[in-house]
């Protein structure tokens, strides 16, 4: 088919078609669907221009269209396996994962040869916790492609969160390969650290992933220390007031160039495989963490103001940082804390962090609210105000992980397929004593899940 | 050469050329304007024989031929005033007053024509000068006695107002009287009524006084002998409608609506075929709503309000309150609140609990409850953040940071010694507490429930990171509904129509919900229907929050400290009742059209389900 103007060009069709496909890969949306919505309307029955449009339109956040165009392409052309393949991940997002199952499925059947097609799926089971569907899933699609860092790295997640920590390691090793782990480690020669003792200060560690990931890990310092005394460490920013307050490291930097020499490196998240972390074997002694006395007295006269006297003080993080890949499950509004609000012996006392703050704007709430966010400054002080308050309930972020490693009470609320640090079937976590886990029992669906929370406070 | 004789579109009668088209260096010397004298003379004794037309002819003529003679320009400003021409009286004033060697004199007519019409702020610059020229002119002091206080800054009227006596050195029946109002409004009612006692034996013929000492009559809770005070006013002047207003009120607040309206039906008789006045259309929708008789109030409420749209033809205008909620959000974010330093006020005594509430929410109920306790004191609207606003920049200038306005000043307070100032500014406001003579040695609190409160959250933050914010919420319906039945007008002019007043109501409450969420505040919502429907509940848990020990119990029923304003709608101050909970529902029809503005804040405050449950 040829004649579509585009750019006030004739042009083909399929020329069209990439260059959509090539803006979306580039996330230019905006000029992607500018241009799929004027293909769309020259030619609205075309299978294929229904499916990309669909595509763009779920980039855009436009979900419910984005399924109803993509269905349409299916239906229109039942035969072409993208079609179900893309749509799998499509009805994930949408939260209708037996649509998700079904789609990945029917793309399977259709191009069995697809790795992506079997790793889609294993995503779909994963959410469904059907981990060995999920495991059955990546394998295949690793049987295809040996080299499928996505899969390897599902592998690893799923192996993980079932406890099978020691082949779980071994698959978590990938995700370096993965795209999104592009510069979380220096460019160098020097290797991976195997575990091998080497002198004082020759050791690169690297705070290598998320705030809440290198909170958990930076309980072994001690491990390395035995083995490499004073390793370097670099971080983020934001991280040095907190870590280096851990005895054992050498100095903390945070800019590739001020490491210095080193004879090799170990991201944090590589240290539980070298130690041989299994499920009985937590290095869990909390806690490891403690901000400063000075500092605990401050927020405690500082919240005794603030704070309605005679209420039970509980802290309440209800989102994470919205890039984090899973921020969509695993992030509240504050509005969903109703049954919490409603509580007269409570007072809530926010330590979100982030644009979500905004919401504190809009709460009426019977519990009185003090929203604190605005007035941290950076994870000291999180975990001062921690001291001062009663009991912590959070979404699945940095702050969990704080109370945790400085043992003081939380109730975590979980996705019904969190995170692999969680596990499955248990209400605490072998990584932090203090944590309590409350699961979502479906799917994408907090119902009940602050209930029990409220209940239990 | 053609001349022109374009007449002056200011009204003044002039040819433009000689009046706001007048080019200053070509006037002509003043000291050759002898020879028309004799002209100014003839204009004179027509004007005092009551010849207003051969003296405005004289007088027009005089000033064509010489602009600046300033006895012409005062026997003309004169006319105009006295004909209600108010452009073109304040254009001669100005030149009059712009007239080398300036006189104090001028400068008071100018002032005193501005205050005649309610521009006090404006009349304060003449009024400087004059005082200034004559520092030891009565009248000057008197004049900016008034400003200061109907500026609302109370203290310095005082202080004008005694300085006008002693350089008098006689007792003046309407000094003293002004004096009395004054006191009134600092709520010294003891000293207010001995005042006017004074005033009223000096001048009885000032009905207006008799009003003033009636309504500290009444908030000491003496009716009969407020209404019998009014009564004489009434006698002296029977036309007066602003007088006889205040009789029916005084009806209303005896529990006789009916008598209300029946002073108000002869007055709208006399009046046919014009119409009631805002404020008598108003009353009259309370008396109306006091009977049961809803939609003829609501009736009455749009004439008052239709009164001001078709023949004051005033117009809601949102643009200014827009750009300042606006520039406000755009300033005060998470990420710059958390760089900008806080003052570092040792503890201080009075600490603030200021109030907020968009207008009619029930912030005054509250102020009055709170001031029952012992060691609180009210501030009522006399709170002193907008004058620190207007100093905050410049002290950011005196210690060498940029010329910026406010808010964006507030940004060079990151910068070397500015850093201090959120603390001189805090001072400054428990200063300005003091010198208001609000707080005596064991006051611990003061309530500050200044209306621009809702719009200087971020800055009150910054001055007092933890002292009590107390947000007044109410109905929206209630709010809007409440506010239409008033003559008054807020920001914008909001109050000529309902969609005005919900809108004003979105942008208030879009302020105070930003703040919320960028700033870590000692916010603590209280609902009117609570303070109501559950006052003792409502104020257990406010003690908590407060930090304040005791049973609130006896609070409720405790007799009210608080001194009641003089305007007249607070006559009809009551003790807590519960008529004005969702009065909305009587008029759910004629409010439908602001339902698009506030169903979203209904929803948000959570009123919907109560409406429900209430139902």
């Amino acid at each position: 088919m040829s004649g579509v103007v585009a750019g006030g060009q004739k042009t083909t069709l399929g020329e069209v078609l990439n260059e959509i496909n090539l803006l979306e890969r580039e996330n230019k949306l905006d000029e992607a669907d500018g241009l799929s919505e004027r293909l769309l309307k020259a030619a609205p029955e075309h299978p294929h221009v229904l499916h990309v449009s669909g595509i763009v339109a779920y980039r855009k956040g436009r979900i419910d269209q984005a399924v109803e165009r993509m269905e349409k392409s299916m239906a229109l052309a039942p035969t072409i396996a993208l079609y179900p393949r893309n749509m799998c991940e499509i009805y994930r997002g949408a939260g209708r994962l037996d649509d998700a199952v079904a789609a990945g499925r029917r793309a399977v059947e259709l191009s069995p040869e697809d790795s992506r097609a079997h790793f889609n799926l294993a995503l779909i089971h994963y959410e469904r916790l059907e981990l060995d569907e999920a495991l059955a899933c990546a394998d295949r699609a690793l049987a295809l492609d040996g080299a499928f860092a996505e899969a390897h790295f599902e592998r690893a997640e799923v192996l993980l969160l079932g406890g099978r920590m020691a082949e779980g390691w071994e698959s978590y090793e990938w995700r370096f390969k993965l795209k999104q782990a592009e510069g979380m480690l220096p460019k160098t020669e020097k290797p991976q650290w195997d575990g091998s003792a080497l002198p004082s200060g020759r050791l690169l560690m690297v705070a290598d992933q998320g705030f809440g990931d290198c909170i958990q890990f930076s309980r072994y310092i001690d491990w390395v220390a035995e083995r490499a005394p004073a390793p370097i460490l670099a971080c983020s920013a934001e991280l040095v007031p907190i870590l280096k307050q851990l005895p054992g490291f050498g100095k903390i930097v945070t800019r590739w160039e001020a490491t210095g020499e080193y004879d090799a490196y170990i991201p944090l998240s590589g240290l539980p495989r070298l130690a041989g972390t299994g499920v009985d074997n937590v290095p869990n002694k909390v806690p490891y963490l403690r901000p400063a006395e000075a500092q605990i007295e401050a927020w405690r006269k500082r919240l005794d103001i603030l704070v309605p006297r005679g209420l039970k003080r509980v802290g309440l993080v209800w989102a994470g940082r919205p890039t984090h890949k899973n921020d969509r499950k695993r992030s509240m509004k504050l509005s969903q804390f109703a049954p919490l609000m409603a509580r007269d012996d409570i007072a809530i006392i926010t330590v979100q962090k982030g644009d979500s703050i905004a919401q504190v704007g809009s709460y009426y709430g019977r519990a009185p609210l003090i929203n604190l966010g605005p007035d941290i400054q950076d994870f000291t002080e999180t975990m001062a105000i921690l001291e001062s308050i009663d009991v912590l309930v959070t979404v699945d972020t940095s702050v969990a992980h704080l109370a945790g490693a400085a043992g003081r009470p939380a109730y975590v609320m979980l996705p019904f397929a969190p995170d692999w640090r969680w596990l499955i079937n248990r209400d605490d976590t072998p990584w932090y004593p203090s944590l309590t886990l409350f699961r979502q029992t479906k799917a994408y669906d907090w119902t009940g899940v602050v209930e029990r929370v409220v209940a239990a406070i | 050469m053609t001349i022109d004789k374009t007449i002056c579109p200011c009204g003044s009668g002039l040819r433009r050329v000689r009046c706001c088209g007048l080019e200053t260096a070509g006037l002509p010397d003043p000291d050759l304007l002898g020879p028309l004298d004799a002209l100014a003379e003839e204009a004179r004794l027509a004007h005092g024989s009551g010849k207003m037309r051969e003296a405005e002819r004289h007088l027009l003529k005089l000033l064509d031929l010489a602009p600046n003679h300033r006895n012409g320009l005062r026997l003309l400003f004169e006319i105009r005033r006295a004909e209600g021409r108010n452009q073109a009286a304040e254009t001669l004033v100005r030149r009059l007053a712009a007239l080398p060697p300036m006189q104090a004199a001028a400068q008071l007519l100018w002032a005193q024509l501005l205050i005649g019409l309610g521009r006090h702020a404006e009349a304060q610059g003449p009024a400087s000068q004059a005082l200034r020229l004559a520092p030891k002119d009565a009248n000057a002091h008197h004049v900016m006695a008034v400003i200061f206080t109907e500026t609302k800054r109370l203290i310095a009227g005082e202080r004008h107002y005694r300085e006008a006596m002693r350089l008098l050195d006689r007792d003046d029946g309407t000094v003293l009287g002004n004096l009395a109002w004054n006191l009134k409004l600092q709520g010294r009612l003891d000293e207010a009524a001995a005042l006017y006692d004074q005033a009223l034996a000096l001048r009885t013929d000032n009905a207006r006084g008799l009003c003033g000492a009636a309504q500290v009559m009444a908030a000491r809770g003496n009716l009969p002998a407020a209404i019998a005070l009014v009564d004489k006013a009434v006698a002296m002047a029977p036309d007066d409608r602003t007088v006889g207003l205040l009789r029916g009120l005084m009806d209303l607040r005896a529990g006789q609506p009916q008598g209300l309206l029946d002073r108000l039906e002869a007055t709208a008789q006399k009046l046919a075929p014009n119409p009631l006045s805002p404020s008598e259309a108003a009353a009259r929708g309370w008396a109306l709503d006091r009977l049961g008789r809803h939609d003829e109030a609501f009736a009455a409420y749009q004439a008052a309000r239709g009164f001001q749209r078709d023949r004051m033809g005033l117009r809601f205008d949102p643009s200014a309150t827009e750009a300042r909620l606006n520039r406000l959000r755009g300033f005060f974010t998470a990420d710059r609140l958390g760089l900008l330093p806080r003052a570092a006020l040792p503890a201080f005594q009075p600490a603030p609990i200021f109030i907020l509430g968009v207008p009619r929410s029930g912030s005054s109920l509250l102020e009055q409850i709170l001031t029952r306790i012992p060691g609180i004191e009210p501030l009522d609207d006399r709170g002193p953040l907008p004058d620190l606003v207007k100093i905050a920049p410049k002290l950011v200038e005196g210690m060498g940071g940029t010329e910026t306005a406010y808010p964006e000043a507030l940004g060079e307070t990151l910068i070397g010694e500015a850093r201090d100032i959120p603390t001189m500014l805090a001072g400054r406001y428990v200063a300005a507490i003091r010198a208001l003579g609000v707080a005596g040695p064991e006051t611990k609190y003061v309530t500050d429930r200044n209306p621009e409160n809702l719009w200087h959250m971020g800055l009150i933050g910054l001055m007092f990171p933890n002292a009590p914010i107390i947000h007044v919420l109410r109905h929206p319906l209630d709010v809007v509904l409440s506010g239409f039945a008033q003559d008054r007008l807020y920001d914008g002019r909001a109050g000529v129509s309902l969609i005005s007043l919900a809108r004003l109501y979105d942008m208030q409450m879009s302020m105070i919900r930003h703040y919320r969420g960028q700033m870590t505040l000692r916010y603590l919502p209280v609902r009117y229907e609570d303070l109501v429907e559950n006052p003792v509940s409502t104020l257990a848990r406010l003690f908590a929050s407060l930090n304040i020990n005791g049973d609130p119990t006896p609070l409720v029923n405790a007799p009210e400290r608080m001194p009641l304003r003089a305007t007249s709608h607070q006559i009809l101050h009551e003790r807590l009742h519960g008529r004005s909970l969702y009065r909305h529902r009587h008029h759910m029809a004629a409010l439908e059209e602001i339902m698009p503005v506030l169903q979203p804040w209904i929803d948000e405050l959570g009123y919907h389900q109560a409406q429900v449950q209430a139902a």
